[in-house]
């Protein structure tokens, strides 16, 4: 077979990421290992960017899969195509990260269904193994790949879990939002917007996490203060970029809104 | 003479002992003492009262003494004419007369004859109709609220004036006097006018009237009632009607009418939105109550917001602004200033950290018994240090709102940009330019942001100014305000050592933004004493924590403290190093927390059987921990399940129709999509055409794949039904009650679920007060359709009260950990919630939280009302879009079955 080419999925810049613990080297502790890694946090807190920029750091390619209920096993392993009057197997994002000595990154675990999820597990222990039934080939994974997933315990535990056979596979790194002076220099360099500015996102977030105990599900995510510092580089009104990056995304809730707007009055 | 020699009461002693000693104990509290001459009219009046009937001498003698020992001859002598010539017509309205009129007497002639006149118009109708009217006038002169009374008088006379049926004047002597009473007291005057003049016109217009004033028209103030009751009388002479629909805000006219009119915006239309800002904002709650519950602790000038450290305190109404929108902007404003004081800790203020850190304040304090606990606090301990206590205090607010205004330019700039204009008008108005003194120049420097205070001229005050500014660069704690008194108060008593009222804070500051020492000080009072036997244990352990700190927390906690937040405390906040096992001994702070008498805030373990669930009280705006108790119960008293099977008889044809229909709500386990463009394995029918086509010559199609889908229905349900007594009533136009119609919706409900096989769970409840709401389990989730089950249907029976939100609470926590995708709970029910002390609008908020509750942890809530027409209440109660209204119960059966085919088909 011939040498797989994994230009396409490697990251050339560096992504930027600031680093808030000793996550950075927890992962590639486990990379050497061989272990496979769980990424745990809310949303929008810069889960899939820590993993972009270990993909740089290490120099691997990523191939990254956004879990949805309608993926199948074949769509990570892969199928048959028809090419040519001949049928050509090709491979899934699962399988050809395992042949290319990826990382594979399941982005939101617990979105794909869970049938689907027991296809990791002979990747995930010592085996390091992927069976194909379709195409009757066992492959063993190549020694650089790693097998990363991420899931937000937000909402997992009253909606969907991970089955304790799938999460005992995995090694577990934790995420939170930042702390304040660290999150208003990402929202700063991230959304090109001065410090201070910056700063007084962070601190409405603050306030809205307040809020999140009288009725809001979330607190507005690290994201959504790039989005609203992005628009706010590019000439927007910073209390109406608020009002559209954070408060609307937020909620639905007339009086939540409210609250809100009026937090947004006090900083800007 | 003989008489002189016997004291003035032997008189009454010799007619009634008794009274006598009940008399002569009263005399001799009397300060100063009673004239000799007063005396001896008492016991004479008191002996004819008596002698009149036992019951009026001790109200005649009470109204003589309520005159008092000085009081004016011609007053005691009018007093004990009137009574004496009410007596002539009978002791009842002698009574009336020696209770009421003391205070009629005490407001003067004028009173006094409208008074008379008032008396004699209503005493035509006949005495009855003195009770209540004469004791609600007795309120207001008390109150003295003479304007008001003297409305109220011409009120009564107008009224009784009038020809008017016996019936009616029975109504209105209980009307009137209750309206009077419920009438905000610095409206009441305007609105006895308007109530005058709406009678006036017709008796019969009271009703629409009050009932006017209870939707808003209340809110009014004095000259736009007066309009709003013309427009409405003017509607009334051309159409009694009309009018009456006018004045009552029924009509769509009157209620646009009064809307557009109205100014003042109650506090507790908006305490709530308040409230969320202030947790949004500080992370914590903090309460906003009205002034009036300050009583007598009201600050002076009555300021339109303070706060003691533990709430904020807004006007009950707030009515400066120009319409309702100015005034809510008003109030966010206050409350967004104030929060000021809360963010920057002003109240954490503590003497000893002071002491500790600032060397002056040491010198300065070193008198001063910091650790005694005597409701004062710790500021007002510290300003005590100084000759002249108010002029430290002067100095210190300065700097404490320049403090926070400071923070505000760093932290919120919107705020100040909106807050600065405001007091500047403020400032503008009170202090006119010419009048500026030294501190007002610096409040005008620092917390409005003027320019710097070379207008006022004198050397000394920019040297103050940069004092301030210096300081208040760097972010300081509170005590950094007391360092800097220290350093200024000296110089600056010698300055304006001489200057009259300069030497303290003005009376009236912009917006009445100030700090109010002594109102803190009480507040903190009864924690200050926990707080300090907390510290001095702590101490004992080597670990240094401020008191300050301490009563701070207790605060947020109302009173309990864990041993983690301690733990917290004494990590961030203790000072010096912290001993080897504090961070540790989780054990020891639990213990110290219990040997200084504190609560320990661990949560109460249920006891296996019961559940306890907080309740939301929307007074507080806070949830009561622990408040319910949900006990599990059975259904006893039936074993055979003749109702589930009578029922599948009755209704054949409808549990054939529905079985069909749910039938197509099941899912077929998995679908095959044929050529489908992507998929998991090639349709084998597609590929035969793909090659011919190919072979043809013709484009192929590219559709190759087959595609399966399983399809899930994964819903789980709970039906709650109400097993109030109110069930037992009969449904309109049958024989069946609410809950025998229930029950049928429950077997046909059953069978249903049956069929599509969704996850789903039956129960009831019902209970007595908040110690006991009892929560039947019928059916389980897993649990079979068991002839149990069937029989548990046959056995409901009407039970007790409706305490809604506990239910609501223990169903969710069934349906919680389910792990099915939709989670759903169907509350079946009659009515409004009502149990013991959960009535009216405390069960609807506490109903309409436990709902949110659910919601935030992913379970749908929606009702089904049965049996009483639409109510926008219900809105309230369940939330719009989350409750349906069944107005003939007997539809139920069928439309709980359509209702849940809705609710779950795109699931």
């Amino acid at each position: 077979m011939e040498p797989l080419d994994n230009a396409p999925y490697l990251i050339e810049n560096e992504p930027y990421y600031l680093s808030s613990g000793d996550e950075a080297n927890l992962f590639q502790a486990a990379w050497e290992a061989k272990l496979p890694v769980m990424l745990k946090g809310p949303t929008g807190c810069g889960k899939t960017r820590f993993v972009q920029h270990m993909a740089w750091r290490l120099g691997r390619p990523l191939i990254t899969v956004a879990c949805h209920e309608d993926l199948f096993a074949s769509d990570l392993l892969g199928r048959y195509l028809l090419m040519h009057e001949e049928t050509v197997w090709v491979d899934g994002p699962l399988t050809r990260a395992a042949r290319m000595g990826a990382i594979c990154y399941l982005d939101e675990i617990v979105e794909a269904r869970k049938d689907t999820t027991v296809v990791i597990h002979p990747l995930t222990d010592d085996r390091r193994m992927l069976s194909i039934d379709k195409k009757g080939e066992t492959l063993r994974a190549h020694p650089d790949f790693m097998l990363v997933i991420s899931f937000n315990p937000g909402y997992q535990s009253v909606l969907k879990d991970l089955k304790q056979s799938t999460r005992q596979r995995f090694v577990g790194l934790q995420f939170d939002y930042p702390p304040a002076a660290q999150e208003a220099r990402i929202v700063a360099e991230e959304g090109g917007v001065s410090v201070s500015v910056a700063e007084r996102l962070v601190t409405l977030a603050g306030r809205v996490r307040n809020v999140r105990e009288q009725g809001l599900t979330e607190g507005a995510s690290t994201r959504l203060l790039i989005y609203a510092a992005q628009l706010i580089s590019r000439g927007i009104d910073p209390a109406q970029a608020c009002r559209t990056a954070i408060c609307l995304p937020l909620t639905d809730d007339d009086r939540l809104q409210a609250t809100l707007a009026d937090l947004v009055e006090d900083l800007f | 003479m003989a008489m002189s020699d016997n004291h003035p009461l032997d008189f009454l002693r010799i007619a009634d002992p008794e009274t006598h000693v009940w008399v002569a104990g009263r005399v001799a509290l009397m300060r100063p003492a009673p004239s000799r001459r007063f005396l001896t009219r008492l016991a004479e009046t008191t002996v004819w009262a008596l002698s009149l009937e036992s019951g009026l001498g001790r109200v005649v003698t009470e109204g003589l003494l309520q005159l008092g020992g000085q009081a004016h001859d011609d007053l005691l002598d009018d007093y004990v004419a009137r009574v004496r010539r009410a007596g002539a017509t009978g002791p009842t309205l002698a009574r009336l007369m020696a209770m009421h009129l003391v205070p009629v007497l005490a407001a003067g002639p004028a009173m006094v004859q409208r008074f008379d006149t008032t008396v004699g118009i209503m005493r035509g109708k006949g005495t009855y109709t003195l009770f209540e009217p004469l004791s609600v006038l007795g309120t207001l002169l008390k109150a003295e609220e003479v304007e008001a009374a003297g409305a109220y008088l011409d009120l009564l006379a107008t009224t009784f004036g009038q020809d008017i049926s016996y019936n009616r004047s029975v109504r209105l002597v209980y009307l009137l006097p209750k309206a009077v009473r419920d009438f905000v007291p610095r409206r009441r005057k305007a609105q006895i006018e308007q109530l005058r003049s709406v009678i006036q016109t017709d008796p019969r217009l009271v009703d629409p009237f009050l009932e006017g004033m209870e939707k808003g028209a209340a809110l009014l103030g004095a000259t736009d009632l007066a309009r709003f009751v013309d427009a409405g009388l003017s509607h009334h002479g051309r159409s009694p009607k009309a009018g009456i629909a006018f004045l009552s805000l029924s009509s769509e006219e009157g209620r646009h009418f009064c809307a557009r009119l109205q100014k003042v915006v109650p506090l507790s239309r908006i305490r709530a939105s308040l409230e969320r800002y202030l947790a949004a904002r500080l992370g914590h709650r903090l309460p906003v109550r009205p002034m009036s519950a300050l009583g007598d602790r009201l600050p002076e000038g009555a300021p339109m917001v303070c706060s003691d450290g533990h709430a904020i305190y807004l006007p009950d109404e707030i009515d400066q602004g120009r319409d309702p929108a100015a005034n809510i902007a008003l109030a966010k404003l206050l409350i967004r200033l104030e929060a000021g004081f809360f963010e920057w800790d002003s109240f954490a203020f503590d003497l000893a950290r002071a002491i500790d850190r600032y060397p002056a304040v040491a010198r300065r304090a070193a008198a001063v018994e910091i650790r005694s606990v005597d409701g004062r606090c710790d500021a007002e301990r510290f300003l005590d240090c100084f000759q002249r206590p108010a002029l430290a205090e002067a100095i210190w607010l300065l700097w404490e709102l320049g403090r926070v205004v400071t923070g505000f330019a760093r932290r919120y700039p919107g705020l100040l940009r909106a807050a600065r204009p405001a007091l500047q008008n403020e400032a503008d108005r009170l202090w006119p330019a010419a009048r500026a003194d030294w501190w007002t120049a610096l409040y005008r420097r620092l917390i409005l942001g003027g320019a710097p205070t070379g207008g006022v001229g004198e050397e000394w005050v920019a040297d103050l100014e940069r004092c301030f500014l210096e300081r208040m660069a760097a972010e300081s704690p509170v005590e950094a305000g007391a360092d800097l008194v220290c350093h200024v108060y000296d110089a600056l008593a010698e300055r304006i050592g001489k200057q009259r009222g300069r030497d303290r804070i003005p009376k009236r500051l912009p917006l009445g933004w100030r700090l109010y020492w002594p109102l803190v000080g009480r507040a903190f009072a009864p924690r200050a004493e926990a707080a300090e036997r907390l510290r001095r244990r702590l101490a004992e352990q080597g670990i240094r924590v401020y008191r300050a700190d301490l009563q701070q927390m207790l605060v947020r906690q109302r009173g309990e403290l864990s041993s983690e937040e301690l733990q917290r405390l004494v990590l961030t906040r203790g000072q010096g190093p912290v001993p080897s096992g504090a961070d540790g001994a989780h054990a020891d702070l639990a213990a110290l927390l219990a040997a200084a008498g504190l609560q320990p805030a661990a949560a109460d373990a249920a006891d296996g059987s019961a559940f306890r669930y907080p309740e939301w009280d929307h007074q507080l705006q806070d949830y009561l921990r622990d408040h319910v108790r949900v006990q599990p119960a059975k259904v006893t008293g039936s074993t055979d399940d003749d109702v589930y099977q009578s029922t599948l008889q009755r209704h054949r044809g409808v549990v054939t129709r529905m079985r069909r229909a749910f039938e197509l709500l099941k899912p077929e386990g998995l679908t095959l999509l044929r050529q489908w463009p992507e998929g998991d394995a090639f349709d084998h029918r597609a590929l035969i055409d793909f090659v011919i086509d190919r072979r043809a010559g013709r484009i192929p199609s590219d559709r190759l794949f087959i595609k399966r889908l399983k399809q899930e229905r994964d819903v789980a349900v709970l039906l709650l039904v109400d097993l109030s007594r109110s069930t037992a009533n009969p449904v309109a136009g049958g024989q069946a009650t609410v809950l025998e119609v229930a029950k049928e919706a429950l077997v046909l409900f059953c069978e249903a679920l049956q069929v599509v096989g969704d996850s789903y769970a039956i129960a009831g409840f019902s209970g007595t007060g908040r110690h006991s709401v009892d929560y039947f389990t019928i059916k389980a989730f897993g649990e079979a359709l068991t002839p149990a089950v069937k029989a548990g249907i046959s056995g409901l029976r009407p039970h007790r009260s409706t305490r809604m939100g506990a239910a609501i609470r223990h169903a969710t926590v069934q349906l919680a950990p389910l792990s099915s995708r939709v989670r759903l709970l169907i509350l079946v029910s009659d009515g409004f919630p009502n149990d013991l002390d959960y009535k009216g609008d405390h069960a609807i908020a506490d109903t309409r939280r436990a709902a949110q509750e659910a919601r935030a942890r992913q379970v749908h809530v929606k009702a089904i009302t049965v049996n009483i027409g639409s109510d926008p209440r219900l809105d309230a109660l369940y939330g719009r879009n989350h409750h349906y209204v069944i107005g003939d119960v007997r539809d139920l059966p069928d439309k709980l079955l359509r209702l849940y085919g809705l609710l779950t088909r795109r699931s």
